[in-house]
């Protein structure tokens, strides 16, 4: 009987001192095990119009683009509620007209208009960092992709027109912010800036590289 | 589930999204392509002899020699309407202009300008079966599947112009020393009045093809 009230005075004691803050302060604040006021979401899609500035071979292309899109997944990493990690695939469209002009090789000389084109497609695995818990209104990050990317170089005169392909290498440094409608919200509005690398070249075209910066809004869906 | 869902169908979606040039822009300009003899000097020649409103013209899907010859005054099959007019007159224009004189054929001309159109009609017929159908040719052969097959056509012509050397024959024969290629006609919106400033183009980047 004595031994029973000792253990029940411990467990009594135990459940006083974790009850007790001020001695006990909570190491998991900004974590994901800190208590919610709603859904744990764990991971979140998103699909965001992208605008791009092609930087490298401007002589082909050099026009800004609006047709774009990145489509996109994160999963959290763990119980931390900074890391997120997924994937993303980017597809950009840029055009470029240029007026009637005479190209002279050798003896031979051409007299046409062009239409420029490149098609750019991208896969990437992504990694985010986010600066403040996912609950917040207003949460950014920065993040990095790697990735593969496929161009498509092509140029149509009149009924006439070459093409070039090429699969490169990705990097993608990103940085942004997602801002919900209200705290923990299941949709959000995502903002981001990005510079893309690729190894992608076309001697045909003159492409050393494939290099673009761009800025994409969409839309997010935080998901359990 | 449904979200992995969509992104693969949206990625599979723009990944075949490949838009091009409005079609009505792409053929606004005739492409006009010329290149010549380098060891040529242009300025030795003086006359030059051009068939009057006729013009040669081939197309694959059209064997009868008969048909060849196209001409503005021509009955039947031969007659090519205003066109053959409308380019001969144009090259005309800018031969004189060039400082050669135009004589007849029998009078020993320096050059002769050949003037021909090549239309090329291509067409593709593929066969599509699926070998799980039960449609149109079930209860026929061996297999309950069906198909059906699909046709298109591609149509292009091109306009050529060429200057033979006929004063000094290589071997007995005219040596072409000038020639150019202006394309497509046929989906030209505008084919008399594109035509004639293509031949004029052609002659601007032709800076060397002048008797002065």
């Amino acid at each position: 009987m004595i031994s029973v009230m000792v253990s029940i005075s411990i467990i009594s004691a135990n459940a006083q001192y974790y009850l007790d803050r001020s001695k006990n302060p909570d190491k998991n604040a900004g974590k994901i095990s800190a208590p919610k006021s709603g859904r744990d979401f764990d991971k979140f899609f998103f699909l965001s119009w992208d605008n791009n500035s092609p930087l490298s071979n401007k002589d082909f292309v050099s026009q800004a683009s609006s047709l774009g899109t990145k489509l996109g997944y994160r999963k959290r990493l763990n119980d931390e509620d900074k890391l997120w990690v997924g994937g993303d695939f980017g597809w950009a469209v840029y055009k470029q007209y240029v007026p009637v002009q005479t190209y002279t090789t050798g003896t031979q000389s051409t007299t046409t208009d062009l239409y420029n084109y490149a098609y750019t497609y991208s896969l990437s695995l992504n990694l985010d960092y986010f600066f403040l818990p996912m609950e917040k209104i207003i949460t950014p990050y920065a993040g990095l992709g790697i990735g593969a990317a496929y161009d498509k170089f092509a140029q149509y005169y009149n009924i006439y027109g070459s093409d070039d392909t090429s699969w490169g290498f990705l990097v993608r440094p990103e940085v942004g912010i997602l801002v919900g409608f209200k705290e923990n919200s299941a949709w959000r509005i995502k903002a981001a800036f990005h510079y893309d690398y690729s190894t992608n070249t076309s001697t045909n075209f003159g492409y050393k590289n494939f290099t673009s910066t761009g800025f994409q809004v969409g839309l997010v869906k935080m998901a359990w | 589930m449904k979200g992995y869902f969509v992104i693969i169908a949206s990625a599979l979606f723009f990944w075949g999204c490949q838009p091009k040039p409005n079609g009505g822009d792409l053929v606004k300009n005739l492409v006009v392509t010329t290149d010549h003899d380098k060891s040529i000097d242009f300025t030795k020649y003086t006359s030059y002899y051009i068939p009057v409103d006729t013009i040669s013209y081939f197309n694959n899907s059209d064997n009868n020699p008969a048909d060849t010859l196209q001409c503005t005054g021509c009955s039947g099959n031969n007659n090519g309407g205003d066109y053959p007019m409308v380019i001969t007159s144009e090259v005309k224009s800018q031969m004189d202009l060039a400082g050669f004189t135009q004589v007849g054929k029998k009078q020993n001309p320096d050059l002769r300008v050949y003037v021909f159109i090549v239309e090329t009609v291509n067409l593709y017929q593929s066969y599509n079966y699926n070998p799980y159908g039960y449609g149109f040719g079930y209860g026929y052969g061996y297999g309950y599947g069906y198909g059906y097959p699909t046709v298109s056509e591609t149509d292009q012509a091109d306009l050529y112009l060429e200057i033979f050397d006929v004063k000094n024959l290589t071997n007995g024969k005219p040596t072409l020393i000038w020639y150019c290629d202006i394309g497509d006609l046929v989906s030209s919106p505008d084919v008399f009045g594109l035509t004639t400033k293509a031949i004029d183009q052609a002659y601007k980047q032709s800076s060397y093809l002048k008797k002065q």
